[in-house]
């Protein structure tokens, strides 16, 4: 071989010329999605509000991705066995996870958490709600009476800005600011501020769809100016889906059960008897509650134990510190949760 | 008929001749043979084990792919994809890259390839599609010893989807071939990888290594929690995406992009491994 020091320099040219044109041929495929931004006649906060409320889509399907970024660790194998309900809630709370979602009318709606080889679904057929898991290949069925909307029913997106909006605007400036893209539709932007300069909470956008009125996206944006949470429809299609989208049947070899009515729902805050006080109110709330660290299993008390150790007036305890939310569990077995500076907290627990 | 005619059809007649003798040339070495067969042989071996877990352990049913496939022999063809989409296939895809142009660099036969009257770019281009099929027949050999492993252990009959619904075996077994032709699109990717890598180099072993290595790189940094914004531009990280072909109704999105992602890199690394390849002085 005749291939000298030349040639060998050479041969690290042309790797970097390949990396050089990986990446522009990647920036070529990101640029797609950055449209500049539609010109839409302008709305105030009421007007799209109002708009949002009449908003009723004939149907549409959709997918969602949603991200967090809480600054929690990463929770698998806490809190249970691997497809538990907790679980399940747990880790939506780190990471990014797909969701499909079909809706058509109001009482026909089908959530589908799509992550790897895996699904978890909740399916609403009129008064037939079923819950799936496939992991555990379970379904879990509940007849709903008419009129009557269980807590389980998965929300839709045009309830649920409307049901935040009610809860807020006496503590938070509502905006609509300029316009955007979602899912390659354009989009109102709608900002919520909190007034209280204590909530962790910077900003809540909301982008809602500027011809049907829909919400494709919400963020979540942390007072340090990061991206706390974040839904946002990747694909949407305003067409009303198939009847058959919403038909379940369990199929053979599933395990069955039958949910006991919503009543049962509340058994978890009620197990012991415990009420959480609460101090402040709006984006600034803070949540006092007994909480018996003795009764912690191994792991939880691990985790507690690797938590930094806070003191002051109120008393001795540790905090947990994420982008939105700070708690802080006493020696004492209380705990204080709030969207706010630790500060607070520790006023909230020195009033008792 | 005239001049330019005649050199076009002579053109495409020259190409198919040379693209026949390289696929005969790569399925005709020996190794490669005994690699398929090692592919086929790992789904064997999943299969039985599923089979004998199955028998010490009846009725013990979870819902991951690998449960299953006790209540469907097809799901095998699916569970065998699974488990060779991380290491085999792309340990295959990386020894075919390595024999296209640094074998035969390295056997001296190169420089006869390049005597015969067919461009460089053309040759580069004969051994990218040959290195498509031998992707193809690993992903598709993986699914149809799935199918046979498991029909003939399992049994066959209708799938159950992760969405819960009941698909037709005919059904099933369409979406099983088109989770092959999706992972072979992604293998077909790395073996362009591959092929830059094989021009840099006249040693093949180093360039199957090397080939593997990015693959396993790739898997490790997509398991990498920490790096999540690297995520989306990684090669891998949407192959295992072919299982949403198990969902009702099909979930496209993810293998849409997958797709976009195995085109871009295939298209870039074939470029350079062309740029390259263009002016490389064939020393051996």
């Amino acid at each position: 071989m005749s291939t000298g020091r030349n040639a060998v320099g050479r041969r690290w040219v042309w790797m970097v010329a390949a990396g050089a044109l990986a990446v522009a041929g990647f920036t070529g495929l990101s640029v797609r999605s950055a449209v500049a931004e539609p010109v839409l006649p302008p709305l105030t906060p009421a007007e799209l509000l109002a708009k949002v409320a009449q908003a009723q889509p004939a149907g549409f399907s959709a997918t969602f991705e949603q991200r967090s970024d809480l600054g929690l660790p990463s929770v698998s194998g806490i809190g249970g066995s691997e497809g538990d309900d907790l679980q399940t809630a747990l880790s939506m709370l780190t990471g990014n996870h797909t969701i499909r979602v079909w809706l058509a009318g109001p009482d026909h709606a089908r959530v589908a958490l799509v992550d790897g080889s895996t699904e978890t679904a909740a399916i609403r057929n009129g008064d037939q709600l079923w819950l799936w898991s496939s992991e555990k290949q379970q379904a879990r069925h509940a007849t709903i009476k008419a009129g009557e909307k269980p807590a389980t029913t998965p929300m839709s997106p045009t309830e649920a800005v409307q049901r935040l909006l009610a809860a807020v605007e006496p503590s938070t400036d509502v905006t609509t600011s300029g316009t955007g893209m979602v899912a390659g539709r354009p989009v109102y932007q709608l900002v919520l501020t909190p007034k209280d300069h204590a909530s962790l909470v910077g900003q809540v956008r909301i982008s809602v769809d500027a011809t049907e009125f829909v919400p494709l996206a919400a963020r979540v944006v942390a007072d340090d100016g990061s991206d706390a949470l974040s839904v946002a429809a990747t694909s949407v299609d305003f067409t009303r889906p198939a009847d058959s989208i919403f038909a379940f049947t369990p199929p053979p070899g599933a395990e069955v059960t039958q949910l006991k009515p919503p009543a049962g729902a509340s058994e978890h805050p009620a197990k012991d008897g415990t009420k959480p006080t609460v101090v402040g109110s709006g984006w600034t709330t803070v949540a006092v509650t007994k909480f018996d660290v003795s009764k912690a299993d191994q792991t939880a008390s691990a985790l507690l134990k690797s938590l930094p150790e806070v003191s002051g007036s109120w008393g001795h305890g540790r905090l947990l510190s994420t982008t939105l939310v700070n708690a802080v569990i006493t020696d004492d077995g209380r705990v204080a949760v709030g969207s706010v500076t630790p500060e607070r907290l520790y006023a909230a627990l020195a009033t008792r | 008929m005239s001049a330019a005619e005649v050199s076009v059809r002579r053109r495409r007649g020259s190409f198919g001749r040379l693209f026949a003798s390289e696929v005969h040339l790569v399925f005709g070495r020996r190794r490669n043979q005994v690699g398929l067969l090692v592919l086929f042989g790992l789904v064997t071996m999943l299969g039985v084990a599923l089979k004998v877990s199955a028998m010490r352990h009846p009725g013990d049913r979870g819902g991951d792919l690998f449960s299953l496939v006790a209540g469907n022999g097809v799901f095998l063809g699916f569970a065998g994809l699974t488990i060779e989409i991380a290491l085999f296939l792309p340990l295959a895809v990386s020894v075919l890259a390595g024999d296209a142009v640094a074998g035969e660099a390295n056997l001296g036969t190169l420089r006869y390839l390049l005597v015969a009257p067919v461009g460089r770019g053309r040759l580069l281009v004969v051994k990218a599609c040959a290195l498509g099929v031998g992707a193809l027949t690993g992903a598709v050999l993986v699914a149809l010893a799935g199918v046979l492993v498991g029909v003939l252990l399992f049994g066959a009959g209708p799938l159950i989807t992760l969405s819960g619904s009941q698909i037709g075996l005919g059904d099933g077994l369409l979406r099983l071939l088109l989770a092959a032709l999706y992972v072979a699109v992604g293998l077909a990717a790395l073996g362009m990888i591959g092929l830059f890598i094989s021009t840099l180099t006249e040693q093949p072993i180093a360039a199957t290594v090397a080939t593997a290595m990015v693959s396993t790189l790739l898997w490790i940094l997509d398991a990498v929690p920490q790096l999540d914004w690297l995520h989306p531009w990684l090669l891998v990280d949407r192959w295992s995406a072919f299982i949403d072909l198990l969902r009702d109704p099909v979930f496209t999105d993810r293998m849409v992009t997958g797709l976009w992602v195995d085109i871009a890199y295939g298209a870039v690394f074939l470029f350079a491994a062309w740029l390259r390849f263009r002016v490389k002085d064939i020393t051996s």
